[in-house]
């Protein structure tokens, strides 16, 4: 065979096989046909003397680019219900957020996805109630107990400082500490039933 | 059914174990992957199809990919098991195993026509 020869074939192979990827992503293609490229040069320099019916078997091994294209599709397909799942995943950061920032949209979120059971929903939506709104407007009592131990004695003001101040913190840390936990639980809802789980299908 | 697409049926849901299986031993480049299915007999039918699989299975996130340079002649994208890959492996073996004792059970003649 000719050079020349040769080199049609496999340029009109790899036409072929961009032809057939036309419809994928652009990134995705260039891949492909890379890879068959440099695959198809490897091959072609380790024959000692490249006929055409060498050639042509090697054209033949890697397969009809319809069906390269084929197994590429069907690859993309697959890939679908993954991105549905990550769009599921943007709802629940969203929801957790709202738990933070505007308790009663977030708790309504919650209680409507069915990425947590009913009891970490339950303690969610209790732990602590109305996120940081809620924790605001409790501590905004303290300062009636902090005038109430005004007027007692001086250890009563000490132990009631060191009380309001243990529970700020717990109060501040809760919706942050409710978020991580309900994080940690969260479950893919996309995932089919009886599926492995981590498996590439 | 045609016994050709019975055989391509069979293939299709197990050859990406396969070839992750291969990738536990060590980081292969495509030529290898498909010279090494070469040797176990009909698991690949077209070898062009290793590379969408690679892809995917790499957009999948089951390998990692890297360049390196060869001796001779243009670099290589070595394919390499991801700790995800790995998982998946150790799953599909169990599952497979599993799944093979129940076929052998019932054809228990070791597959030879009566």
């Amino acid at each position: 065979m000719t050079a020349v020869r040769a080199n049609q074939l496999v340029h009109a192979y790899l036409l072929r096989l961009e032809i057939e990827l036309a419809d994928l992503p652009a990134a995705k293609r260039h891949e492909i046909v890379d890879e068959i490229r440099s695959h198809i040069a490897a091959e072609r320099s380790a024959m000692v003397d490249e006929s055409d019916a060498g050639l042509m078997n090697l054209l033949d091994r890697l397969g009809d680019p319809a069906e390269i294209a084929a197994e590429a599709r069907s690859g993309e397909e697959r890939r679908l219900p993954a991105a549905g799942l990550r769009r599921f995943r943007t709802l629940e950061v969203l929801t957790l957020a709202l738990m933070l920032l505007a308790w009663p949209v977030g708790v309504v979120l919650l209680w409507a996805s069915r990425a947590w059971s009913t009891r970490e929903k339950v303690l969610g939506t209790l732990l602590p109630p109305g996120g940081y709104p809620g924790v605001l407007l409790v501590m905004s009592t303290f300062h009636w107990f902090v005038s109430m131990a005004d007027a007692g004695p001086k250890w009563g003001q000490t132990a009631v400082g060191a009380v309001l101040f243990t529970v700020s913190l717990l109060l501040l840390a809760a919706p942050i500490g409710m978020c991580v936990y309900l994080a940690t639980r969260m479950r893919v809802p996309s995932q089919q039933p009886g599926e492995v789980r981590g498996s590439p299908r | 059914m045609p016994i050709d697409g019975l055989a391509t049926q069979l293939r299709k849901g197990v050859i990406e174990y396969c070839v992750l299986a291969m990738l536990k031993e060590a980081p292969l480049y495509g030529g290898e992957v498909i010279q090494l299915l070469r040797t176990k007999g009909q698991i690949l039918v077209s070898e062009g199809t290793i590379y969408p699989l690679l892809s995917r299975l790499r957009s999948e996130g089951f390998v990692e990919t890297e360049w390196r340079d060869t001796p001779t002649g243009a670099p290589r994208r070595y394919y390499r098991l991801s700790r995800s890959g790995q998982k998946a492996v150790a799953d599909f073996r169990d599952e497979w195993f599993r799944f093979r004792d129940s076929v052998n059970e019932i054809f228990p003649d070791g597959g030879r026509q009566k």
